[in-house]
């Protein structure tokens, strides 16, 4: 019964050679090496020249008659064929060992590396473990800080409140209307009775109130132009008040729909569309106050030179009264072409400073709009609350769950990788390569059959009536060592080690399970 | 002490409050009452009580005044109308030639009234600048030297009803009567000139208790342009005094002038 061949022995050197002209008498070729291995190799190549040589050798010696048929003892040729195949033996049985030692030492490097890998993973394993403890500490001591901070703070409110944000916007309202009123004042026909009523007024005030006369009464004997600019600085308002206030609610709903703290039922179109409607608002007052400048130059020029020619005319006319001795008159008119120069010239310094101030106005202009959004804005009440956002503690959690959990599938694979390894050294040391020397020998005691046989029928003698060939032909090889003899540590050694860390990887990874599944 | 401290709390806290808003009636009152200011002054003419005036002033432009003379009545007239205030009337005319069927040679216009009467204004005072100015121009022509050799006479006495009935137009007024003239009348009745026809003593009289002489009373009269350096120039004179006394108006001396420097805002005092 053969002993069963490892898998890396498969008989690649039993195939019968196709230079031989007469097959040998098939014995199962023995195959201590597996197939492809180097020591099979030379073992083949070594047994096929023998053989060659075995043949060429028995022919020249049955030429000759040898060995003699009473000769007594083994012939020269057959025992220099017998050093020839000890010689094979010798070299097969290095190589064998060789091959095998190299694989031991593939197996045990395989093997140190693994558990040594192994050994750091469960150590990184358990620095996870350690960090997540260490979060969760963070976390409750975080979490205490924000509460108590926000219990002390009484749960308040974003926004501001609705008196302040009225009483802003009431101001950037009036400073608003006392910089667009007088631009309507001058656009919009003038009344002379009007103008000359102002006039009397601004003349007659006075302390410290004159200048809010003065004020009052040009918006007072102006009802057109205060109701026109009161209209349009409300307009303006408003358009900022819904701006900003839609604008914060689109803000806060998009910030609920990106931390999904409520279930969405509204469409993000129900403040778009009133903001883009009142941004476009905005812009068509602040684009009719612009236009209102720009025209302004224009149409002080033009009413300058009609209010000048109506002087002259007042001033003629006033010239032929005092020709006629009515001086009152003259006078009357001589004070109207006063006023209306008066009037005309300062109306034309004023659209010309107000021309050459349309630009800077309309940044002012822009920035009270600003002002006035961002106090809608603010003023807009937040109906989130404030809580203790725990999202940054959750993701790093989660990030060292999945490390964690790579550390473990990793440090299990090297574990059950350290096993095969640890087997294959078991095997390499069990299972003897060179146990397989008999067979070998026999191979190579068969080149001698060979020389004896192919020396009879070149003779056409039966070899056995040969004195030199009775006695059946040996070869005398000293058997190989063991495998145990090249490892440097015993197989059971790894596989305590590997209980070892097995053992304590089991330990670690039940940590980090509890605390990877515990709740905060 | 301290037992009776808490009695006292509330009295104290009463005091406290009450005393605070003492602290604030004062702080606006002082400060409401500062918030005005001073208070405009008053015009001058109401500061002082001044009547207005009626200036009525009669040139005469008769070929017995020389172009001297004309030259001076216009110098003193502009100097006079720098005395004219708001709501002063200003009459001009000239000497008939004749008689009282003439028609008269008149202008009159009321100096322009202040637009608040109790308060000073600047626009009034360009107002009455340029009308002062204007009535100055417009004067001229009282003592334009060109046109005057057509002259048929001077009759003083006529003019002097236009000049009451002037006055009796504007009774609240203080008038005053600036004659630009020599004072010498000189038509087919009376002619003063060289005393050809010197009225006769008692005349004044006569036609007072005849009522012709018009009413004057009140009337303060300046006479400018009249000599008073000769014997007949003085029995002009007297005439005259006599005349004005009768009628009710006021001739002082003083107002008798033939070269005037300057005539008085207020001639007759008062």
């Amino acid at each position: 019964m053969p002993e069963q061949t490892p898998s890396w022995m498969t008989a690649k050197g039993t195939e019968p050679s196709p230079a031989e002209p007469t097959p040998v008498p098939a014995s199962p070729t023995p195959s201590a090496l597996p197939a492809g291995s180097l020591a099979q190799g030379m073992l083949d190549d070594a047994l096929g020249r023998l053989r060659d040589e075995a043949r060429r050798t028995a022919r020249a010696d049955a030429e000759q008659g040898l060995p003699a048929l009473d000769q007594e003892g083994v012939s020269s040729s057959e025992l220099e064929l017998g050093e020839r195949c000890r010689s094979t033996f010798q070299r097969w049985v290095a190589s064998a060992r060789r091959e095998t030692s190299e694989k031991l030492a593939d197996a045990e490097g395989a093997a140190s590396a693994k558990l040594g890998r192994a050994a750091l993973g469960i150590d990184r394993l358990q620095r996870v473990t350690n960090e997540l403890v260490r979060l969760k500490a963070r976390y409750s001591l975080r979490r205490d800080e924000v509460e108590g901070e926000l219990t002390r703070g009484g749960g308040r409110r974003r926004g501001i409140p609705t008196p302040v944000y009225a009483a802003a916007l009431l101001f950037l309202g009036l400073v608003e209307f006392f910089a667009n009123a007088p631009v309507f004042s001058a656009l919009l026909p003038r009344d002379p009775l009007t103008e000359r009523q102002i006039r009397l007024l601004t003349e007659t005030s006075v302390g410290w109130f004159a200048g809010a006369e003065r004020v009052i009464a040009q918006l007072v004997f102006r009802p057109d132009a205060t109701l026109l600019a009161l209209g349009i600085i409300t307009f303006l308002c408003v358009l900022c008040h819904f701006f900003g206030g839609s604008l914060r609610e689109l803000v806060m709903q998009g910030d609920r729909k990106e931390n999904r703290y409520t279930v969405q039922g509204r469409s993000m179109l129900e403040n778009t569309v009133p903001l883009v409607l009142t941004g476009a608002g905005i812009l068509l007052t602040l684009g009719v106050l612009y236009d209102a400048r720009v025209t302004l130059g224009e149409v002080g020029e033009e009413r300058f030179t009609q209010d000048m020619a109506q002087v002259e005319e007042y001033r003629r006319e006033a010239s032929w009264l005092r020709v006629d001795g009515e001086l009152l008159a003259a006078n009357q008119l001589s004070n109207r072409a006063d006023d209306l120069q008066e009037a005309a010239v300062e109306m034309r310094e004023y659209a010309a400073a107000m021309a050459r101030m349309t630009f800077p106005v309309l940044l002012l202009n822009l920035t009270l709009v600003l002002a006035a959004i961002s106090a809608a804005y603010f003023h807009r009440r937040d109906s989130r609350s404030e809580h203790f956002d725990e999202s940054p503690f959750e993701e790093r959690r989660r990030a060292f769950i999945e490390q964690g959990e790579e550390v473990a599938q990793e440090v299990s694979g090297l574990l059950s990788e350290v096993s095969r390894d640890i087997r294959e050294v078991k095997t390499l040391v069990t299972l003897n390569p060179m146990g397989e020397w008999p067979q070998v020998v026999h191979q190579l005691e068969s080149v001698l059959s060979l020389y004896r046989a192919e020396n009879g029928r070149a003779r056409g003698l039966d070899p056995r009536t040969v004195t030199a060939f009775a006695a059946a032909p040996t070869l005398s090889v000293p058997s190989p060592s063991a495998n145990g003899e090249l490892i440097t540590r015993s197989p059971d050694e790894y596989g305590v080690e590997r209980s070892e860390l097995s053992a304590r990887f089991n330990q670690v990874r039940t940590r980090f399970n509890e605390e990877a599944t515990a709740t905060w | 002490m301290r037992l009776l401290l808490p009695l006292f709390q509330p009295v104290i806290n009463a005091v406290r409050r009450l005393s605070l808003v003492l602290l604030l009636g004062v702080a606006l009152g002082v400060g409401v009452s500062a918030c005005g200011g001073d208070p405009p002054p008053l015009p001058p003419e109401i500061a002082d009580g001044r009547d207005p005036e009626l200036l009525i002033l009669v040139y005469d432009r008769s070929t017995s005044v020389t172009e001297a003379e004309l030259q001076h009545y216009e110098e003193a007239t502009r100097h006079r109308l720098d005395d004219l205030v708001h709501g002063d009337r200003i009459v001009a005319m000239q000497i008939l030639e004749l008689s009282l069927d003439e028609d008269p040679i008149r202008w009159a216009q009321d100096v322009p009234p202040r637009e608040f009467r109790e308060r000073v204004m600047t626009r009034d005072s360009v107002a009455r600048a340029r009308f002062i100015q204007d009535a100055r121009d417009y004067l001229t022509r009282f003592t334009d030297n060109e046109d005057r050799d057509d002259f048929l006479g001077t009759d003083i006495l006529s003019t002097l009803h236009l000049v009451a009935a002037e006055a009796a137009a504007y009774p609240e007024h203080r008038a005053t009567l600036i004659f630009f003239s020599d004072m010498l009348q000189a038509n087919a009745v009376m002619n003063m000139e060289g005393l050809v026809r010197m009225p006769p003593a008692g005349w004044v009289q006569q036609q007072a208790r005849m009522q012709t002489l018009p009413d004057l009373s009140g009337v303060c009269v300046v006479v400018v342009g009249a000599r008073t350096d000769t014997p007949a120039s003085q029995r002009v004179r007297s005439f005259w005094e006599e005349y004005f006394e009768v009628t009710g108006a006021t001739l002082l001396p003083r107002n008798y002038q033939y070269r005037a420097v300057r005539i008085p805002e207020r001639a007759c005092g008062g």
